[in-house]
């Protein structure tokens, strides 16, 4: 008799919980398929066709520059280079669904450049940029050596050398190929992006975070750390992204607004619209002592553009003459990834492997 | 005292019928069995066990070796074939022994994988080597003639090692954070509003503080509620919605469909017998028994004394932390085999910085080298495995040509929501501290 009654207090108190409209409805409001369909079709979906249309720019530009070798075409040629790098770092964040599939960061941006091969390759014109041995001989990484290294005198004939344009239009179709698949995927995969509106693994949230995270950890360790020396015994210049075109800061910069956005939403301005990890973060209450949590990572994001800004020299030059701030904006970017990675996360509920959890 | 021994002497060695222990032998068989198949057929095996370099080991048992890419494939093999045998009665004993030893094998391997689910099962077939629950209803007793009646302790002391499990993790849920501040369910629940029907539900504050003081109740309650006829129909109908939502909510393996079917131990002999019945039916297994008898256990009066000190010991274990009094979910001293589940969301980042400290230069180290996901994850929050990985690289670096090799953790948790904090204290060379040292030497306090 007594667990009868018990089991009606329970059931009185689940009912009673539910039609409780004096503490104000649902305490978070969180769309998750709003905010995956506003990110796919606001920032991933724009992102892909914004970098496709540079590649085919830049395949123009390419064979502009085999109809005529002249410093005009060299530069354009150069600058659209240069554009499409940077418009890269707002696609690499996403490497799930389409882009994972054919392996997009890694086939179009794996660096530091493996310098001796691309030379071989370019005086042998023997190759396939497809083979596991061609992994670091390809990609923007090959473009920035092969469009940059060169002394302004040579330009004219380094240019005409017929092995090194097939080389250039080589890894330009490859590039354009992949990005190409992403971006035209990128149609059939979105419904399937937004109907995984769950916390698990697999679901479009977690990957999404994920990658988010694992982007963020190949600036702070890749682009700033090694270079920087934090992995080896000493500096390795060579190691940064970009190293001949020496755009490596800016390509940094976007990089980070690219994450930047995945938190504040393409709305950023727009106070009506908020389906995004910024509204769910702070519907979920997440604080860090006074602040929200998700100001306290938009002001590091602030911070790590600032500490940016003060470095003066490209990277390349920085990490031997301006090692304090370069070390300043290592640092930086460690906070933001405990933020990122432990808070964030956390708070999300996200799951970030498959392994079993201790049950009930 | 004689007085007690002779009124709890027949107690345990009533005779009661076989029937529920045949009926937990072959569930278990089974949900192990499927358990196993689940495990390989999600191919963790490779990703658990074969890929990964390096193992985070137990306290005690740093001596459990990996058995090699064979010896892993070769233990799960064992597993397998004595989850069936177990299940059909064949070679009975053989078998539990076999399950108990290869399980807790790999258990052992890698501490990554603790999980309390897995120690239960360790323990429930260690205890099942002990008992005749192949006696009856099952291959073994098709050849040999099956037994009639059982002495009660054998079914009791399941009953018991259930119980410790339930009534344990209730009383771990007796603490501020659960009962006040409804976490770490108030950050779990709101993540699965994309639920239907029941999504809605999980947004509101209420819900989270409905289920964590429900949880804990159920927990406490559960076995006694099953223990009385009255009730016991009541309580399993909770046992399974309870299990079920968990299941559903929760990213916790086959545990939940374990307990839904071996808390039916709690059962009647007549409904175990009305079960082996049904079985038979479905079945078309003809009653064929040669001979029958009643068992005596040989050195019955041992294993009573034997298991009175294995439940005492079971009790002393989860209740260790009190000696260390320190802060149990921050530090984690005393928390593993102790029926906390669901307890904390902890999550944290760690980075090592290593040291020659004769040249003066330091290196930071990609934990991803070395580490799985899995194990980073785990480690990032757990001291002690902090502690082992810094003892792995300093002998790393020596070999790599390293003088006195330094190693600095740079690390952050957050517990329960509360924002990370700087878990490892700050220019701590850990290659210096041992598993004796006090831990709040090396470790900052939470808050």
């Amino acid at each position: 008799m007594y667990f009868k009654k018990l089991i009606i207090v329970l059931i009185a108190i689940v009912i009673v919980s539910c039609k409780d409209d004096s503490g104000g409805g649902p305490d978070t409001k969180i769309d998750k398929q709003a905010l995956l369909s506003n990110y796919a079709d606001n920032i991933i979906i724009p992102a892909y066709e914004e970098l496709n249309t540079d590649i085919n720019e830049l395949e123009t530009s390419f064979s502009a520059l085999k109809e005529e070798v002249n410093e005009s075409n060299i530069s354009d040629l150069r600058q659209k280079f240069i554009d499409a790098y940077t418009t890269w770092q707002k696609c690499t964040p996403f490497e799930f669904g389409p882009a994972e599939e054919v392996i997009l960061r890694q086939s179009v941006n794996t660096f530091p450049l493996d310098t001796v091969t691309v030379k071989d390759v370019i005086s042998s014109g023997e190759y396939d940029l497809t083979l596991p041995q061609y992994s670091d001989a390809k990609g923007f990484p090959a473009l920035d050596y092969v469009l940059f290294n060169v002394s302004q005198d040579e330009e004219i004939a380094h240019f005409q050398n017929e092995n090194r344009l097939n080389f250039i239009g080589d890894v330009i179709s490859q590039i354009a190929e992949k990005v190409a698949y992403a971006n035209d995927e990128w149609e059939n995969y979105r419904q399937k992006f937004i109907s995984r509106d769950g916390t698990d693994v697999g679901s479009s949230l977690s990957q999404l975070i994920n990658q988010l995270n694992f982007d963020y950890e190949l600036i702070k360790r890749i682009k700033v750390g090694v270079p920087a020396g934090k992995f080896s015994s000493q500096v390795l210049p060579y190691n940064v992204e970009a190293p001949y075109s020496q755009i490596s800061n800016d390509l940094i910069r976007e990089n980070l607004s690219a994450i930047e956005l995945l938190i504040t939403g393409p709305e950023q301005n727009d106070p009506q619209k908020t389906d995004n990890l910024k509204e769910y973060l702070d519907e979920l209450g997440a604080t860090r002592g006074e602040k929200l949590l998700s100001d306290a990572i938009l002001d590091e994001f602030t911070e790590s553009f600032g500490l940016l800004e003060q470095i003066n020299s490209p990277l390349f030059e920085a990490v031997t003459t301006e090692e304090q701030k370069v070390d300043a904006l290592y640092e930086n970017l460690q906070k933001t990834v405990v933020l990122l990675k432990t808070d964030m996360t956390s708070e999300m509920g996200i799951k970030i492997n498959y392994q079993d959890n201790d049950g009930d | 005292m004689t007085a007690i021994k002779n009124k709890i002497s027949p107690f345990l060695n009533q005779e009661v019928s076989p029937a529920p222990l045949a009926v937990f032998r072959i569930l278990f068989g089974f949900i192990m069995a499927v358990s196993v198949i689940r495990f390989i057929a999600n191919g963790w095996i490779e990703q658990f066990y074969v890929e990964p370099a390096f193992q985070f080991k137990y306290p005690y048992f740093e001596w459990v070796p990996y058995p090699g890419d064979i010896g892993i494939y070769l233990l799960f093999s064992i597993m397998l074939i004595s989850s069936i045998t177990l299940m059909l009665g064949y070679k009975y004993r053989l078998s539990a022994i076999l399950f108990f030893l290869s399980f807790t094998f790999v258990e052992l391997i890698d501490i990554t994988y603790y999980l309390n689910h897995y120690y239960f099962i360790s323990l429930a077939a260690f205890v099942m080597i002990f008992l005749p629950a192949g006696k009856y209803f099952s291959l073994d007793a098709k050849r040999d003639g099956a037994v009639t009646s059982i002495p009660k302790w054998t079914i009791l002391i399941l009953q018991i090692q259930l119980g410790i499990v339930y009534f344990f993790a209730g009383l771990a849920k007796l603490n501020y954070d659960w009962l006040v501040e409804a976490m770490p369910l108030s950050i779990w629940l709101p993540a699965h509003s994309h639920l239907p029907i029941i999504g809605q539900l999980m947004t509101y504050d209420i819900t989270a503080y409905v289920f964590s003081w429900f949880g804990a109740f159920y927990d406490l309650t559960i076995v006694f509620f099953l223990l009385y006829n009255k009730t016991r129909p009541f309580a399993y109908f909770f046992v399974v919605v309870f299990h079920l939502a968990t299941a559903m909510l929760f990213q916790i393996g086959m545990f939940p469909y374990v307990m839904i079917l071996l808390t039916l131990i709690f059962f009647s002999e007549d409904f175990h017998n009305k079960l082996i019945q049904k079985f038979k039916n479905f079945f078309k297994i003809k009653d064929i028994q040669i001979t029958t008898h009643s068992y005596k256990a040989r050195l019955n009066k041992a294993l009573i004394y034997g298991f009175a000190i294995f439940t005492i010991v079971q009790i002393a274990i989860p209740l260790r932390y009190i000696i260390h009094n320190g802060d149990l979910f921050w530090d984690e001293k005393g928390y593993r085999f102790s029926w906390r589940v669901m307890l904390m969301e902890k999550a944290g980042t760690v980075f090592f910085t290593v040291k020659d400290s004769t040249s003066g230069n330091s290196i930071e180290v990609v934990n991803s080298d070395y580490l799985t996901k899995d194990q980073e994850k785990q480690m990032s929050t757990q001291p002690d495995l902090i502690l082992q990985f810094a003892r792995f690289l300093e002998k790393e670096f020596e070999s790599k040509g390293y003088n006195d090799v330094e190693v600095y953790a740079d690390s952050y948790v957050t517990l329960n929501g509360s924002g990370s904090k700087k878990f490892i204290k700050e220019n701590v060379d850990l290659t210096q501290i041992s598993s004796d040292t006090d831990i709040y030497k090396w470790l900052n306090k939470n808050n």
